[in-house]
Parts: C-alpha cells; structure tokens; sequence
C-alpha cells in the first residue's frame, strides 16, 4: 500500500487480472522446440536442394541431356531463397532483448532492413528461374528435350517463381510497414525523454 | 541458474499483464507472452546480477513488446478490441463488476503514450523506481516525472470514459 489512493486502486484493478500459468512452461518449451523444428527443416530443404542439383547434374553429364542440366541450374537457384529464409528466422530469435528500448528498435530496425535486402536477392533468384525455363523451352527447337516434358517442368517452375515473387511482394510490404512502427515508436519514445528534460 | 517453469511461477501472470498492455488480441497476447518467456530465457546467461532479475524479466517484456507492436503494424491495422479477462472475485456480479474495472484499468494503459505505459505497468507491477529505471534505461528523476505524467494521463482518460 502507498498513501497514494489512486495508484492504490490502479494497482487492485490491474492485478486482478489474474492469468493462469499452468501449463504455461510446457507450452513455450514446445514452442521452443518447434523453433529448433523450423531451422532444422530449412536446412534440410537446402541440403536436399543441393542434392538434387548434383544428382540432375550428374545425370545430365551422364546422359548427354541438356534438360536435366538446366533442372540442376534451377535447383541451384532455389536454394537462396530459402537459405535467406533461414538467415532471417535466425537473426530476428537473436535480437539482444535485454538491451536498451531504443537499443532493442535500432536492432529490429536493422533486422528488417536486413530482411528487405534478402529479398531483393530472393526476387533475382526468382527471375532466373523464369530464365531457366525460357532455356529449357530453347532446347525444344534445337530438338535436345522433348516438347511435353518441358511443359510439364516449366510449368512448375513458372508457378514456383510466380508465387515466390508474389510472396516477396506480400512480405516486402509488410516489412515496409513493420520499419514504419519502429520509427514510431522510436519517436514517442525520444519524445518522452525531451519531454524529461523540458 | 533459473530454469523456465522458475521464471513462470515468479512472474508469469506479471510478463502476461505487461503483454496485455501491449495486445488486445487475446490469442495473440498468450502468443506474446509465450515469445516474452521464450526471449527471458534466451537471455538469462546474460543477467549479470542475480538480484536485478525483476528489472531484467520486465525490460525484456517491454521491449519484446514494443517489437511485437511494430511487427503487428505490419499485419494488421490496430484493432484495440478488449475481450474480459478470468477474475476471480466471489459472486458472478462482482467477477462482472471487477473484470470490468481490470479492463478499464487495462485498456486506459493501453492509451498511454509508450514512454508512460511503460513506467506505469512497471509501477503497477510493484517495481520500486530504482528498479523501473535500471529496467528502462532511464534516470530516477525521469522516472519520477514520467510517473507523474503518466497518473495525470491515466487519471484523465479513465475519467473520460
């Protein structure tokens, strides 16, 4: 208790919002789990990348066939992107939290523009998988691959590209917007300490 | 070293009223407060003095916060919509009567500008004003004044409700 009747009553109200906890330590230990999950996943989708890029490219040198050659090139140029991905989930768990606030938004702010400058590699990856179909329909002429089978692999890596830069867009936008929030709430956050000294 | 479930009983319903202030959504508040535990964790190897664990634990929730706010930006447009809070006063009536001042209380801190929502959770959580300073990075007499404002700030909008 303070003599000071109105943060007295403030105090009352607002821990009487009592929160159940049980269970609390299993859940974020679980979460933590998943996060471990998530960067063992991204990994692995990389290592089975390269996977098949040397065994497409191996295949390709093994049977003379140019389309097996511009598939590995196109796994190859996947890879990045979800490498990026892994780098960005990374970096964003190991912000210092235990630094200053305005610490804490410098870093996030940074993290953001980090994840924006990914993405712009992300988006040539993706225009370099469209090259490779634009390849792959080439050999079609010269009679190095078949017509139906290009179809059906250009397809695929149309689809892939098209929803890979629609995502970067989405995310870049929100990215966008989350270095807007920083800067905001660095503002009221400067505003409070010029209002301290004035 | 204290382990997590540690941290949970000491101040687990703490770190989940200092996610209140910060989010409505209460999916998204249990969302935050799992990350606030998951971040205070991630750090303790960090805590050079044991005894300043509780300006530790809430300077953490506070910035984890105030990244989530800015993250949430990006998702979504600020919906400030309050759902009740568990209470647990004696008659349904009263639970009633007290849910709806705990939400008042909740949602007028909410209202604060960042500066005074922080020194006013953390007053609330009963940090002294030494420890909301060192928890804030900020001097004691700023402390005080922010304090001061805050109340003012606060006392106005519960009154204008």
């Amino acid at each position: 208790m303070t003599n000071d009747d109105f943060l007295d009553d403030l105090r009352a109200d607002w821990r009487r919002q009592t929160v159940d906890v049980s269970g609390l330590a299993a859940r974020v230990a679980a979460r933590q789990r998943r996060a471990g999950l998530v960067t063992a996943g991204n990994a692995l989708a990389i290592a089975t990348m390269a996977i098949l890029a040397c065994l497409f490219g191996s295949a390709a040198i093994r049977q003379g066939d140019a389309l097996l050659g511009v598939a590995a090139i196109a796994f190859l140029l996947a890879a990045p992107a979800v490498l990026f991905e892994m780098l960005d989930f990374r970096r964003a768990t190991r912000l210092r939290y235990d630094d200053s606030p305005a610490g804490v938004l410098r870093q996030a702010r940074d993290q953001a523009m980090f994840s924006r400058r990914r993405l712009r590699s992300a988006r040539i990856a993706a225009l370099l998988l469209v090259g490779a179909g634009l390849a792959a329909w080439a050999l079609v002429p010269a009679g190095l691959a078949h017509r139906d089978t290009v179809i059906v692999i250009t397809s695929g890596w149309a689809a892939a590209a098209l929803l890979s830069w629609l995502w970067q867009f989405w995310r870049d936008r929100r990215l966008v917007e989350t270095i807007a929030g920083y800067d905001r709430l660095r503002a009221e956050l400067d505003e409070g300490s010029a209002a301290d000294e004035a | 070293m204290r382990g997590l479930e540690q941290i949970v009983a000491d101040y687990g319903s703490g770190i989940a009223r200092v996610a209140a202030s910060y989010e409505a959504d209460r999916m998204l508040r249990e969302d935050l407060t799992q990350e606030i535990l998951l971040a205070i964790h991630r750090a303790l190897p960090s805590l050079a003095n044991p005894d300043s664990l509780a300006p530790f634990v809430f300077r953490i929730a506070h910035n984890r916060g105030v990244t989530h706010v800015a993250r949430q930006i990006g998702a979504r447009r600020a919906a400030q919509r309050t759902e009740p809070d568990d209470a647990s006063p004696e008659t349904p009536e009263e639970r009633l009567l007290a849910n709806e001042r705990a939400n008042r209380v909740t949602m007028a801190v909410r209202r604060l500008p960042l500066p005074y929502r922080q020194v006013m959770t953390l007053l609330l959580e009963e940090l002294s004003y030494a420890e909301i300073a060192e928890a804030l990075d900020i001097s004691l007499s700023n402390v005080g004044v922010r304090v001061n404002r805050a109340k003012a700030q606060l006392k106005a909008i519960l009154d204008d409700e």
